[in-house]
């Protein structure tokens, strides 16, 4: 037996509140009234019209953290998928070939070109997967002449120059070098011939 | 709530994927080839590496086309031309490195016929055609205009007799000079050939090659 069971007062008490209350029916009604007279509170935005609309964000330290973190994690998937299309573009499997590694420098080359109206010379070749934009040449003072030094390995390379000038772009063979057949393209290369220390 | 992070999640992702794609296309610039073409173009760099050819070599052909700005289909067919000289080169050149096979494709394409071709294959290890067969592709060029016969015939039998690299050097140093001199092409090629030393003309041995 419980202290409540003993105590005379509370069981009374207990008592009165078991008793089913009685309520007036004009009462319920004007309740349920009064509640459907309220206005329905507004759904929720979806979409667009969720992302734009303004509101008020608290930034704590750990919410900053975990999207740190939720960004690198995004970044390293997407840098996967990438890579992992990339390689597949070959065979369709995931080891294939992939882009080759630029050569190890054996020595290095310096090329020369003579283009007194160009804006902009490059060289452009085999040893830089012939982009035009990735070995670009400097003025040698207020002279005609372009020159750059590149790194390269030791064996044949084959070459052009790039120039832009008011008259357009124009690929030119070096005409101080050994002549590369015709490149299939309507255009001449050059050879440079880099040995251990040496390049003709 | 949920549907607000995950649109701006999709945004995000959009965006990064969009930027990926973007830098990819700058690392490879073979991407920017109608699909139809790179298809072609990625089939013949795997044969190329399948048949243990310089496939990278391959793809330097390719590219060239690309940032020359060259139509797809002019790409295919140059880059499949070199790909059967390069086939062309390894048979008639032998047992040799990757730079030796580029160079025989090369000299194929500049009109020298494979059975020419063959005349350099190296018989003593560690001696390398590429020098002689570079000049040879140069003198026989429009540049030059030396007659493709008569350099064929006085080049190879130089290497049968064990000419080196720097008697190649001086040898097309010299008929460079005399054609620009005004000397015919043909009248330069003899002349300098005549006045090669005797001396070296004598193949070297595998011994030689070694301590070289």
């Amino acid at each position: 037996m419980t202290d409540f069971e003993m105590d005379p007062i509370i069981e009374q008490i207990a008592h009165e509140a078991r008793r089913p209350v009685t309520m007036d029916r004009d009462a319920r009604d004007r309740l349920l009234m009064a509640v459907r007279a309220e206005p329905v509170p507004a759904r929720p935005r979806r979409g667009w019209g969720s992302l734009v609309e303004p509101r008020t964000v608290v930034v704590t330290p750990s919410y900053l953290t975990a999207l740190a973190a939720g960004l690198v994690g995004i970044g390293v998937l997407v840098g996967m998928g990438t890579k992992l299309g990339r390689d597949s573009r070959m065979t369709g499997q995931p080891q294939v070939v992939a882009a080759p590694q630029l050569p190890a420098s054996d020595t290095v080359v310096t090329f020369v070109f003579v283009a007194p109206a160009a804006a902009r010379v490059s060289v452009v070749g085999d040893f830089n997967q012939w982009n035009a934009g990735a070995t670009p040449m400097t003025r040698v003072g207020n002279s005609a002449f372009w020159s750059v030094t590149v790194p390269m390995s030791v064996g044949r390379h084959t070459y052009s120059f790039f120039a832009v000038g008011s008259d357009g772009e124009k690929w030119s063979a070096d005409p101080f070098a050994p002549a590369a057949p015709d490149d299939g393209f309507g255009r001449e290369n050059s050879v440079v011939l880099v040995g251990r220390g040496s390049a003709l | 709530m949920k549907w607000r992070l995950f649109g701006s999640a999709t945004l995000l992702v959009g965006t990064l994927v969009q930027a990926a794609a973007a830098q990819d296309s700058q690392a490879e610039p073979l991407s920017s080839l109608e699909q139809r073409f790179r298809v072609q173009i990625e089939s013949l760099i795997d044969s190329a590496r399948q048949a243990g050819l310089p496939w990278a070599a391959v793809r330097s052909k390719a590219l060239e086309g690309v940032n020359k700005k060259v139509d797809g289909a002019r790409i295919v067919a140059v880059v499949r031309q070199y790909y059967a000289n390069l086939m062309k080169s390894r048979e008639a050149l032998g047992n040799v490195g990757p730079g030796e096979i580029e160079t025989g494709a090369s000299v194929l394409t500049a009109g020298v016929r494979p059975e020419d071709l063959a005349l350099f294959r190296p018989t003593t290890a560690g001696r390398s055609p590429t020098r002689a067969l570079v000049y040879l592709a140069d003198l026989i060029s429009a540049k030059h205009g030396v007659p493709r016969d008569d350099a064929v015939a006085a080049f190879a039998k130089l290497w049968k007799d064990g000419a080196g690299d720097s008697d190649f050097d001086g040898l097309w140093r010299g008929i460079d000079q005399d054609i620009l001199s005004g000397v015919n092409p043909k009248a330069a090629l003899q002349n300098r050939v005549r006045s090669l030393p005797v001396r070296s003309m004598r193949p070297p041995t595998d011994v030689e090659n070694l301590h070289s």
